[in-house]
């Protein structure tokens, strides 16, 4: 299958000190990043909220990443990720404050490589903390794309 | 390292010791798995490489995503892995890795300690199918049903079953070409030398080759549903349909029972670590060998070889006139309607099921409708060459070929593309030549061969009639093709 986003990197937006008053909200947002950033064709936070039904996206030290089921792959434009930090936390499940998300769009596998800086993150707690409470988009995207790009 | 780990796709870790066969104690399989396969399952897959890497552990990692590579776990890669890890949330296909040590658990685990689990999994991982394990009426129908890709068994089967039947066709038209065999005669008059030899060997070759095809045909499909132990039950079930004359619907019968007979046998039998090698070489053997050769002999079988004799006699009873046709329309359409598939496969079946008791009309006709769909697709882009794109050009050519060579498939490049104009222009010219070929009382000898087996003398009563028949189905199809595609691109 030939795939034409595989061929552009994927698309990157971090955004900061966000409050919610909840999950919904928090998803609804992170659709709005996304198609922002042109990843999303249409209505996609019904699908990220019906993933969340099956089980919760939350992983571990205040980290969710929350995403589309397979079905809904259709109206993934291009494959993008949207960062947002939410320094005070927002309730993500029974005892699961998340204060990093970062909701994923994707459609080919371009974000896997994404997935693997999350996870050395995941590892490094001081690293963790630091992105929680960063004023300095930059130093998210670097730490989860390992290249700082000019998002501000 | 970075860049090791960014230009290798995930699952896949290098190693050596590829060779051996046999647990070894260093290498791991796993399995991730999660409700969308888009960030969890991959996210396990990663840490449970970094964890193995770091624990010195070689492993290979089945990523049940919507997207990346993932290539199932082979075989060979399962027998090898000293333990399995199972890193899902939702249902993961178990049947694989009965007998093997296997942990269980979801992908925010692997994900959050990938050394723990790992840890863990090679002191906990307790043997699929033993110990704790219950046996739910539930988990057993998933076990049988998972397994059940009833086609896929089947066209093994059919792929072993061919050459005996080919070698049983071939015998039989050298016979008909050389001297007319002699039915009384047996193996043991070969030795005797009671006939001429040429004639002995014709014989055997078309007794034998009809006489094993009904056992091969169900020692295949056993074998592909539960591998080497099936093969001795469902050959001696084979036999048994052999001796009752089931025919071929028997036979299928057979390999199914003993296929899956040995599956749960080998789900429900548990055994002391000290009298475990009696199962596969005893019990298992047993067992499968009864409950598929009883069911064959007092409740299937009887049935079976009823409705055989029956389908024998009413097709050498009323192979003329309009149930002639009739037969011919519903066999041609059968054999276009899914141009290979499982449909084109059961019509195939039915026609060489009935070539041991010298019923030849259904092989002929089904034969003519097998080969009229690819050649009247390349014949439309011939005639209607403006019509089809470049490509299309490349794929009349080799359908051309693939239709000689009665090989229904070659249509379907044609077919998928647009479903509803081409099928039934394909139907039109199948049913039309089989029906001709039966109406004529066309006979082929041979299974199998397309018009390439017209090159042996004999093997058809009627050769240019038979050319005949099937051109005209062709031209039907090929017309019809130019008509539709027409009206689509007006």
């Amino acid at each position: 299958m030939k795939d034409e986003s595989n061929d552009e990197p994927i698309r990157f937006l971090v955004s900061l000190g966000l409050r919610f008053t909840d999950k919904d909200e928090a998803i609804r947002q992170a659709c709005r990043a996304l198609t922002e950033i042109d990843c999303l064709d249409g209505e996609y936070a019904q699908s990220m909220l019906s993933r969340e039904a099956l089980s919760s996206t939350y992983l571990d030290r205040g980290l969710a990443i929350p995403h589309g089921t397979r079905d809904a792959m259709v109206q993934v434009k291009h494959d993008g990720i949207a960062v947002l930090q939410v320094p005070d936390g927002v309730s993500w499940g029974p005892q699961q404050i998340a204060q990093l998300i970062v909701a994923i769009a994707a459609r080919s596998d371009a974000h896997l490589e994404i997935l693997r800086h999350l996870l050395s993150v995941l590892r490094d707690e001081a690293l963790l903390d630091k992105l929680k409470a960063t004023t300095d988009a930059g130093e998210i995207e670097l730490a989860l794309t390992g290249k700082r790009g000019d998002t501000q | 390292m970075k860049e090791f780990y960014k230009l290798r796709p995930f699952g896949f870790i290098p190693h050596k010791g590829a060779e051996a066969d046999g647990p070894q104690n260093n290498f791991i399989a796993a399995v991730t798995a999660c409700p969308t396969g888009i960030a969890h399952t991959f996210m396990a897959a990663e840490s449970l490489e970094q964890a193995a890497l770091a624990l010195d552990y070689h492993i290979r990692i089945e990523t049940q995503g919507a997207v990346g590579i993932g290539a199932e776990l082979l075989p060979e890669e399962i027998a090898r892995a000293s333990f399995i890890v199972i890193a899902a949330d939702r249902e993961v296909d178990h049947a694989r890795f009965s007998g093997k040590r296997v942990y269980e658990t979801d992908t925010k685990t692997a994900i959050i300690n990938g050394e723990a689990l790992i840890k863990l999994a090679s002191e906990k991982a307790a043997v699929q199918g033993g110990g704790e394990t219950v046996i739910t009426t539930r988990k057993l129908l998933k076990a049988l049903l998972t397994s059940a890709h009833v086609f896929r068994h089947l066209m093994k089967g059919l792929s072993f079953m061919l050459p005996f039947a080919m070698i049983g066709g071939l015998c039989s038209t050298a016979a008909l070409y050389f001297a007319p065999i002699d039915r009384t005669l047996s193996l043991s008059d070969l030795f005797t030398a009671k006939a001429p030899t040429l004639q002995m060997f014709l014989a055997l070759g078309r007794d034998g080759g009809f006489a094993l095809m009904i056992p091969m045909l169900a020692a295949a499909i056993g074998h592909s549903i539960a591998n080497r132990a099936a093969l001795a039950p469902a050959m001696i079930a084979g036999l048994v349909c052999n001796a009752m004359q089931t025919g071929i619907l028997g036979a299928i019968g057979a390999g199914f029972l003993a296929g899956f007979a040995v599956r749960l046998l080998n789900y429900c039998i548990k055994l002391p670590k000290s009298l475990a090698s009696i199962k596969p070489i005893l019990l298992i053997p047993l067992f499968a060998t009864l409950s598929s050769c009883l069911p064959m002999l007092y409740i299937f079988g009887p049935t079976l070889a009823l409705f055989h004799s029956w389908v024998i006699s009413f097709m050498q009873s009323s192979i003329h006139g309009f149930a002639a046709i009739a037969a011919g329309l519903i066999l041609g359409g059968m054999m276009a309607i899914d141009l290979g598939g499982p449909v084109n496969k059961i019509a195939w079946l039915f026609a060489v099921s009935l070539l041991p008791a010298g019923i030849m009309q259904p092989t002929a006709a089904v034969m003519a409708a097998g080969i009229t769909p690819p050649l009247s697709c390349a014949l439309a882009v011939f005639l209607f060459s403006k019509r089809f794109t470049q490509e299309e050009h490349k794929n009349g050519r080799t359908a051309l070929l693939q239709g000689l060579a009665f090989s229904t498939e070659g249509a379907l490049p044609f077919a998928l593309k647009e479903p509803p104009r081409v099928i039934p222009a394909l139907i039109s010219g199948s049913s039309l030549s089989a029906a001709l070929s039966m109406a004529l009382d066309i006979r082929f000898e041979l299974p199998h061969g397309g018009l390439f087996a017209l090159l042996i003398p004999c093997v058809t009563n009627h050769v240019l009639q038979y050319l005949a028949v099937i051109a005209a189905g062709t031209l039907l199809s090929a017309l019809l093709l130019g008509l539709l595609k027409h009206a689509d691109t007006s």
